[in-house]
């Protein structure tokens, strides 16, 4: 049932409000020639005013529909779409002030789109006609689930889920804050280079606003293609991008850096797989030039020959600091696709994971186990769970059982630098979620993993960041397979502190009898030292606790004993580190300090 | 012991002398390939796409996927498809396979592109008329990179041939050939890569000409693919080209 009410709403948002203007109120970024990425305004070739329905006829429609309703908003000063024939683009800010319009109205929207000037919400149907004379609504439209009781409501859209690889890579200990400074993505900009992303998911929510990209100009006057240049082709770039940065808005899915500062979505790949690497290298020119200083580039997508041009451009896109991740590809049992097209071998890590500009991503099953293809001596068909699930019970931890009969499994080989879940739920085309598997998948999980390690690391390099997610992550055993393991992006990005290194500095020979001073060089922890000095007749203590922080100083005379220990011990959180000098007391040898200086040879002094 | 013929020759004379004419056949057959006149084929196609690059001496690309992962298009074989303006230009192009078979030892390549990058200090855009001239047009031209270009070839291209007179010149520092890459690999990928079907013709700037092999254009006109299928549906693909 609410698979049909999510396919209804989403085609109604899809009919009425693909066609907007991207709300741009960013920064402008470099576009590609002849790029049409904003349409000023969308003639709506199928609009027909003569068929808009009356004041009376749109209060029946509403009852019918239990007063679901889209409501398109619109600038108080322009024509309604119904008079102008012309939907006319709305700017962020007008969006959000026609909002307010509409709750001082006394209309509450239940949701609101990412790129169009609609809402959605339940109204009565005496409140139609106050509704469409307010200066900021061009138009309302009965809702297609409005037949459904109004228990309903929230199920609209699918409540959202975090999906098990999120929780596998222990993405939430990172939003959550539990481990220190929480972050979801801020700070960072992902780009996914793909198939395209699906504009209806990104209509939801009031975060950043992602930034299609097109490298093929094309404004199609198919409105199944919609006009967006960077429209989805498959589900594929979809379902990265929801991956990563699907956002934490109670519905669907959640990305592992789903509070990125900024997303972009270059479409290279002319249908689902007409991806040529010129196309990749124009992707790559692009996110060069946006010269972010925290960029993460996702290449879900492969090649199974080498190409030098694209490799040359991979080593710039590094050299200026962008991280690249990419999928090893996929191993299909007793089948090599790159055949007879390629060079490379049934299991052979593909293009351009290969090149060690690029951290090459495995993907690993639910058990931590290589995602082998069924067939593949030492797989099993389907992969087991792990302990304690129950397929027909989801647990955040456990995959859906549909996602576990997967064809696919993962290429290998030494270029691989890192692991992660082969299976994932996300966004897929149409509006609506679903599961698939693939080291495409497990590439994304790396990616939305890299970004959140980089918002809590802002002075890291994009080398550093790969390093640290390799450092910290769960060693699995065969690096060919794994590489450095499974990412673990708590672990990376809350490293465990460096130890705590004390040194004790000043004199550890006293001939002159007066009060001296010993100094403490700290480093590594957590910061927060607390010093506690002590002093001992012997190493072995007991030793007596002495005044101090950063340095002690003590009264040493003829009275002192020597030798004697000075013992500092500094505490940083749940780290303790310490350091111990021997001091020898010579203020009461006669013969000090000439003699036992000149003549060393002559031995201690007496 | 082998029987002597008439002609002085044994039975094993007269085999290997049998497989060299056979084989001689094949070769002048092979070499009067070119000469075989080219033939319409007609597949069920489920999709077309145009990719307009826009410029004073510019392209249009043309893709499309026949029905039947399978199907291959025969040598000497081409795909038959209209192109309109809505400024009243209309041209026929013929398809032919989007990708070449693996070639001494090269993999399977486009056959109708190549990656143009030119020596350091070079600016690609300084070859273009010079690639004109070859039968080649500009599709995308690196905005941020001054230092490569996509280089359509309308086909049938001859490819190699033209990849070397590029190569040969002093400011190139390599034409590089492009291979298939995907999203979602895997065998059913790599039968259906190989039927795709391409084409391209010079999209230029002007009044229209019907028939003279060009599409003319003006900023805003739309430009419409259509495809009879066998059973008798039309496929139409339209687009827009972007005002200026």
């Amino acid at each position: 049932m609410g698979a049909e009410i999510l396919a209804g709403i989403h085609a109604l948002v899809w009919r009425h409000h693909l066609l907007f203007q991207l709300d741009l109120g960013l920064t402008p970024l470099p576009a590609f020639p002849e790029l049409i990425d904003v349409v000023p305004e969308y003639r709506f070739d199928e609009y027909d005013p003569a068929g808009e329905p009356t004041d009376d006829e749109l209060e029946r429609e509403v009852e019918r529909a239990g007063g679901f309703v889209l409501i398109g908003l619109k600038s108080p000063t322009a024509p309604r779409s119904s008079v102008a024939r012309v939907r006319a683009s709305i700017s962020r800010a007008e969006a959000l002030a026609a909002r307010n319009a509409l709750r001082a109205a006394g209309i509450e929207p239940y949701a609101s789109f990412r790129y169009s000037s609609s809402v959605a919400a339940r109204i009565s149907a005496s409140q139609v006609r106050m509704l469409r004379a307010l200066p900021v609504v061009d138009y309302v439209a009965a809702d297609a689930v409005g037949s459904v009781e109004s228990s309903i409501l929230h199920s609209t859209v699918p409540l959202q889920d975090t999906a098990w690889g999120v929780f596998k890579i222990r993405a939430p200990d990172v939003w959550n804050g539990s481990l220190g400074p929480s972050t979801s993505g801020q700070n960072v900009h992902v780009t996914i280079i793909d198939s395209g992303l699906d504009a209806v998911h990104l209509l939801y929510g009031d975060g950043p606003v992602p930034i299609g990209s097109c490298l093929y100009t094309i404004q199609s006057v198919d409105p199944d293609q919609g006009p967006h240049c960077y429209a989805n082709d498959g589900h594929h770039g979809a379902f990265m991008g929801g991956i990563i940065a699907a956002e934490n808005n109670d519905q669907g899915v959640i990305g592992v850096a789903h509070s990125l500062q900024s997303f972009t979505s270059i479409k290279i790949c002319r249908s689902g797989n007409d991806c040529k690497p010129s196309a990749l290298m124009a992707a790559l020119d692009w996110a060069i030039q946006l010269g972010h200083p925290r960029h993460v580039v996702n290449i879900s997508l492969g090649w199974c020959s080498h190409y030098s041009d694209v490799r040359s451009l991979l080593q710039t896109a590094a050299n200026t600091g962008i991280l690249i991740v990419a999928a090893a590809g996929n191993a299909w049992a007793n089948v090599n696709d790159c055949g007879s097209i390629g060079n490379l071998g049934t299991t052979d890590v593909k293009y351009p994971a290969r090149y060690p500009e690029v951290m090459a991503v495995s993907g690993v099953t639910a058990t931590d186990a290589f995602a082998w293809p069924p067939t593949v001596t030492g797989g099993s068909s389907p992969p087991p769970l792990p302990d304690g699930c129950d397929t027909e019970i989801p647990a955040p931890e456990c995959p859906p059982q549909e996602q576990l009969d997967c064809a696919k499994g993962s290429r290998y080989g030494p270029q691989i630098e890192i692991s992660a879940p082969h299976f994932a739920t996300s966004l897929t085309s149409g509006g609506t979620y679903g599961s698939d598997c693939g080291t495409s998948g497990a590439a994304a999980f790396v990616s939305g993993a890299a970004a959140l390690v980089w918002s809590r690391h802002l002075t890291l390099t994009a080398s550093q960041v790969r390093d640290q997610l390799k450092t910290y992550a769960v060693n699995l055993g065969s690096a060919e397979q794994f590489g450095a393991g499974r990412v673990d992006v708590a672990a990376a990005a809350y490293p465990p502190p460096p130890p705590v290194f004390v040194a004790i500095t000043g004199a550890d020979v006293i001939f002159t009898p007066g009060y001296y001073t010993w100094n403490s060089n700290v480093s590594g922890g957590t910061g927060g030292y607390v010093y506690a000095w002590s002093w001992a007749l012997a190493s072995t203590g007991p030793f007596t606790s002495l005044k101090g922080a950063t340095s002690v100083q003590m009264l040493v005379d003829e009275g002192t004993a020597s030798p004697f220990w000075l013992r500092l011990e500094v505490t940083s959180g749940t780290l303790v580190g310490g350091d111990m000098i021997q001091v020898i007391n010579e203020t009461s040898n006669p013969c000090a300090p000439l003699v036992c200086l000149r003549s060393p040879d002559e031995g201690t002094p007496k | 012991m082998t029987a002597m013929s008439g002609l002085g020759r044994t039975e094993g004379d007269r085999r290997r002398a049998g497989w060299f004419g056979i084989a001689a056949t094949a070769l002048l057959l092979g070499a009067c390939d070119s000469l075989e006149p080219l033939r319409n084929v007609n597949p069920e196609l489920s999709d077309a796409r145009a990719f307009l690059w826009p410029r004073t001496q510019g392209v249009v690309e043309i893709t499309a996927s026949p029905a039947d992962p399978s199907f291959r298009l025969p040598r000497r074989g081409r795909v038959g498809m209209k192109i309109a303006t809505s400024a009243g230009d209309s041209e026929s192009v013929a398809l032919y396979r989007l990708w070449c078979p693996p070639h001494r030892a090269l993999p399977l390549y486009a056959c109708h592109s190549l990656v143009l990058v030119t020596r350091p200090g070079v600016n690609v855009t300084e070859l273009e008329t010079r690639v004109v001239d070859i039968g080649g047009r500009f599709s995308y031209v690196s905005e941020f990179s001054p230092d490569w270009a996509v280089v359509i070839f309308p086909a049938p291209s001859g490819l190699m041939a033209r990849r070397q007179q590029l190569l040969d010149w002093a400011e190139v520092s390599n034409a590089g050939l492009e291979g298939p890459g995907c999203v979602e690999c895997g065998p059913e990928w790599l039968n259906a890569v190989q039927a795709e079907l391409a084409a391209a013709i010079p999209l230029e700037p002007g009044s229209p000409v019907v028939g003279d092999g060009v599409v003319q254009y003006a900023p805003g006109d739309t430009v419409t693919l259509s495809y009879l299928n066998p059973g008798g549906s039309v496929l139409v693909r339209s687009y827009v080209i972007p005002p200026s």
